[in-house]
This record gives C-alpha cells, sequence and structure tokens, in this order.
C-alpha cells in the first residue's frame, strides 16, 4: 500500500534535513503507527505521503504507483483525518460534509449516518463556530472517511476527546481495519498505538529507530515475570515470580492458596519503556 | 460540474450571509447608490449657484459601482484568508477537487456577484443614462478584478486583521483611475499603466463622449492588462502559498 524508501526533505528555509532517510512500508489492510515526540518528523512524514509537501528525495510508491505521478485522483481513495479541526465554521456540520461530498467525483457516504455515526446527528444543523473541540474532532474524522478511502490518515484522532467518544472512534478505526482498510496513525499517545496498530514505527530526529508490532516490542523489551501484589499485616507487599514454571512456583502457589492477591501482572515493557529505552527519549 | 459549482456557490453564499461584516462589504455600496438616487438631484440643485455638481455624475456613479467587482474580489480574498487560518484549505487540497479548481470555482462565483451588484447598483443610482449592455459590458470588462482583488489580499496579508487593512488600502488602487475623470484629456493616459483605469475610461467615455472606437478600445486594452495582471498576481500567490514545499 506504502514503500517509503530513503526518504529525504529538508523545509526551504531550514538547513538541516527534518526526514533523513526514512524507510518503512505499509501492507494493505494494516494500521501502521507512527509514534515519535513533537518535532520528530511525524507530520512532515504525513504531508509528503498525502501530498501537501513537495520537493522530497527518495522514493515514495503509494496506493501501486509513484507519489510523483499521482494526480488529484489520488484523493479519491485516500482520506485525511488532520489533528487540528479545520472547518468551515459558518456552515453546519451537515453542510461540511455536503460542501465536502460534491468534491468526489464517485458516490460518497451519507452525510447524516456519518454524523450518527459519532453522535452528532443532533448538531447536524448547528453551526460549526459552536461545536465543541470535540465535537470538531469527531467532524474532522467522518469527513476523512465520508468517500469511503482505501487508505486512511489520521493525526492524532483521539486528541480532545472525552473517553466515551475517544473509545467509539478507536471501535469505529478497528471496524475500518475490518472492512480491510489501511490506516496510517500518527500519535504521541502509546496507548492508542498499543490498543489500534499492527505494527508501529517510532521515529526520532527524522530517523526510524525501529518498527515492529507493539505486542513484539513489549516482550522483547519486558521481563518474564510476573508481578503479584497482597496486604501482610495491613502493607501492601510487591513480589516478582518468573513466568516459566509458575504453576510449580512455591511461594506463588502459597499466596494462591492464602487466597490474599490483591493483583496479578505480567511485566512486559509498555511501549513508553520500549520508546525511552530504544531512543534515549521521551514521548511527549 | 455545473453541480459543484452549484454546490461550491451555494456555501459560499451562506458563509457570506452568516457573516454580519460580509454582509456589510456586500450591500453597502448598494445601499449608499440607493441613497444617492434621491440625495444627488436635491444636492445639484441646492448647489447649481455654485457649481454643476451633475458634471461629476459619471465619477461618483463610478465610484459607488465600478469598484464592487473588486471588492468582491476583497472578500474572497477576506474567506481565503480565514481559511489559511483555520487550515480549511488543506483539507480541501487533500481531495480530488484541487486547490486551483476550488479558486476558480469561488473566483466566479465572486465576478457574477461582483457583475450583478455593479448594473443592480447603477440601474438604482440612475444618474448617468447608459444602454444596459454597455454596463454589461464595462462590467464584465472589469471581472477579472474580482481576481485581482482576492490575490491582492492573498498575497499581501498574513491573517485576517491584515486582510482588513489591506482592504482599507486598496481604495487608493482605485483613486487614481477614478480620479483621472478630472484630469484634462490624454494626460489621464498616463494612469493608464493602472490595469483598472480602462474599464473606468470605456465608462468615462460611454458617460461622456458616447460609445465609439475608443470606448471599445478602451474595453480591450482593460482585459489584456487585468487579465495579465491577474495571471502573474496568481502565479506569485500559488507560489506563496506552496512554493518549494
Amino acid at each position: 500500500m506504502i514503500t517509503v524508501k530513503n526518504l529525504w526533505y529538508t523545509y526551504p528555509k531550514s538547513k538541516e534535513p527534518t526526514l533523513k532517510g526514512l524507510d518503512f512500508h505499509i501492507d494493505d489492510g494494516e494500521i501502521f503507527g507512527f509514534l515519535g515526540p513533537s518535532a520528530s518528523g511525524k507530520s512532515t512524514t504525513q504531508k509528503l505521503l498525502i501530498g501537501l509537501l513537495k520537493g522530497y528525495k527518495g522514493e515514495v510508491s503509494i496506493l501501486g504507483k509513484d507519489a510523483k505521478s499521482w494526480g488529484s485522483d489520488l484523493y479519491q481513495d485516500l482520506g485525511v483525518g488532520f489533528e487540528l479541526p479545520n472547518h468551515f465554521l459558518q456552515l453546519t456540520g451537515l453542510e461540511n460534509l455536503k460542501l465536502f461530498s460534491s468534491f468526489y467525483k464517485k458516490e460518497t457516504r451519507d452525510p447524516m449516518e456519518l454524523l450518527k455515526l459519532v453522535g452528532l446527528e443532533e448538531a447536524a444543523d448547528q453551526r460549526v463556530k459552536n461545536y465543541s473541540k470535540g465535537m470538531m474532532v469527531r467532524l474532522n474524522f467522518v469527513r476523512a472517511i465520508l468517500h469511503d478511502p482505501k487508505l486512511l490518515f489520521l493525526d492524532e484522532p483521539t486528541s480532545g476527546l472525552d473517553p466515551t467518544n475517544a473509545k467509539k472512534l478507536r471501535e469505529i478505526i478497528l471496524k475500518l481495519k475490518k472492512e480491510g482498510k489501511t490506516i496510517f496513525l500518527t500519535t504521541h499517545n502509546m496507548h492508542i498505538a498499543d490498543e489500534l496498530c499492527d505494527r508501529v514505527a517510532f521515529i526520532v530526529e527524522g530517523k526510524i529507530a525501529l518498527v515492529d508490532s507493539p505486542r513484539a516490542l513489549k516482550l522483547s523489551h519486558g521481563e518474564l515475570q510476573v508481578r503479584v501484589e497482597y496486604r501482610k499485616d495491613g502493607a501492601l507487599v510487591q513480589e516478582d515470580f518468573p513466568l516459566h514454571g509458575l504453576g510449580k512456583e512455591e511461594g506463588f502457589r502459597a499466596l494462591l492458596d492464602a487466597d490474599e492477591l490483591e493483583t496479578i501482572h505480567s511485566r512486559e515493557a509498555t511501549l513508553e519503556d520500549v520508546f525511552i529505552k530504544e531512543t534515549g527519549r521521551s514521548l511527549r | 460540474m455545473l453541480q459543484v459549482w452549484l454546490d461550491v456557490s451555494r456555501a459560499e453564499f451562506k458563509r457570506i450571509v452568516r457573516n454580519s461584516f460580509m454582509v456589510l462589504i456586500v450591500v453597502y455600496l448598494p445601499i449608499m447608490s440607493y441613497v444617492m438616487r434621491w440625495a444627488l438631484p436635491k444636492l445639484n440643485e441646492a448647489a447649481k449657484s455654485y457649481f454643476t455638481l451633475s458634471t461629476y455624475y459619471p465619477m461618483i456613479a463610478c465610484i459607488l459601482t465600478m469598484i464592487l467587482p473588486f471588492m468582491m474580489g476583497i472578500v474572497m480574498g477576506l474567506q481565503l484568508l480565514e481559511e489559511k487560518d483555520e487550515d480549511t484549505l488543506s483539507a480541501v487540497m487533500v481531495t480530488p477537487f484541487s486547490f486551483p479548481r476550488y479558486f476558480f470555482f469561488r473566483v466566479i462565483f465572486y465576478m457574477t456577484l461582483g457583475v450583478v451588484l455593479l448594473i443592480f447598483s447603477h440601474q438604482i443610482i440612475g444618474i448617468v443614462k447608459l444602454p444596459f449592455w454597455a454596463v454589461l459590458v464595462v462590467g464584465i470588462c472589469m471581472l477579472p478584478h474580482t481576481m485581482i482583488g482576492a490575490l491582492v489580499v492573498g498575497l499581501i496579508a498574513e491573517n485576517q486583521v491584515q486582510g482588513f487593512a489591506v482592504m482599507k488600502g486598496s481604495g487608493l488602487l482605485f483613486s487614481g483611475p477614478v480620479l483621472s475623470f478630472l484630469i484634462p484629456q490624454h494626460w489621464d493616459l498616463l494612469i493608464g499603466i493602472i490595469p483598472l483605469f480602462w474599464p473606468v475610461k470605456a465608462y468615462f467615455l460611454a458617460a461622456t463622449v458616447g460609445i465609439g472606437g475608443f470606448f471599445w478600445l478602451a474595453i480591450a486594452l482593460g482585459v489584456v492588462l487585468q487579465c495579465a495582471t491577474a495571471v502573474v498576481l496568481y502565479r506569485l500567490f500559488i507560489r506563496k502559498m506552496f512554493g518549494g514545499e
């Protein structure tokens, strides 16, 4: 779906390149997470891939064609959800979607159905300038899927959403994946990346530090142990046991039998732990 | 394509009528024209012992009506700045519609609005008697100025606040050609370097001398010069928007 080889990019007024030889590949039907701290090159990469920035060096193939050979028809099958809401503020939510749907040659999805999908049906006839940030973010998202694209770019899709709506959006993203859509997800939220992505790439200072599935990364950087918590004489005690042979571990079995355990957790790393370990940087 | 243009125009119209400042820019000259329809003959009567105001009717009508296509361009320029501030242009650019098509569809909407308002205002003020077709020809000749107005705002201003300043300053662009009415014949041609001079000159010729060869020459020169200016400004605008990226 997307192949990037040795991608370099320098902004016109900058001496230092922002992207320094990126290489990655995204398969059809995959959710690919692009994780990195602010100013690491995430948004620049996305802007290059969606054609908002030109003048890169290297090879980019998108939807089976060299990115440079695509015209505006590329956008018949590509949807973009921007990080910050960018709507026509004087138009209503429904009018925004209807206007954008007129820009596509192919049949688009029913705007009202999409508004219902993200709980905006009652605000359909309200001007967007009166929307809250969360409502604008949800409108951003449905505008990106208005034309049922094969490839979807989402930049911090749940930023500014309350937990209920964030969960609803994550479920919709997973449903889109089930329908076979390919999704390029830019985020610095490792929980979302962990929950949604098949593979993630860590980008720091314009270079990709590593690419793998969240599960593989967490396992390879974690410890094969379980940590239990229980109370002894009123005080909270933590104890670690090796994962292999756990069933035969006497101390663990004794705790189980005593029915004193409060929590049990395997000690794989979090994506943030992996990121910090591999890059020496935080994701903020 | 016609359906898309209608959709874009409908959205643009709603955006104007829902913004009181934009409404004011669009309607204040036609309202002034209506007021002048009644006020000017009375002023002319009151001042006739001192000077003949009616001599200057073409200039007054020109100020109130010929600037309208340019003003509609300013309105479009302000809308463009809002879209730039809100990053809505990026959302449009990642659709198959593309920015140039979006830009030109809207220019056509504002041109249509501009020429309709020009003819409407001119007929309402009614102090210069010209055949309807002559007003229409001058109005059509003024059309590239809608695009020039939008591009001047888009090129000079970085945000809406600067856009309002450009709107106020842009009156100067119009003052030279209009004041040429007061300059003796032939010397006024020195202002001919300003593209807006020629449609204004054509209007003055039609209002004072009559519609003849020079009228058509001024119309032709107006179209050529304004189109050339619009093309140069559009290229500069595109370079400013996307240059080097």
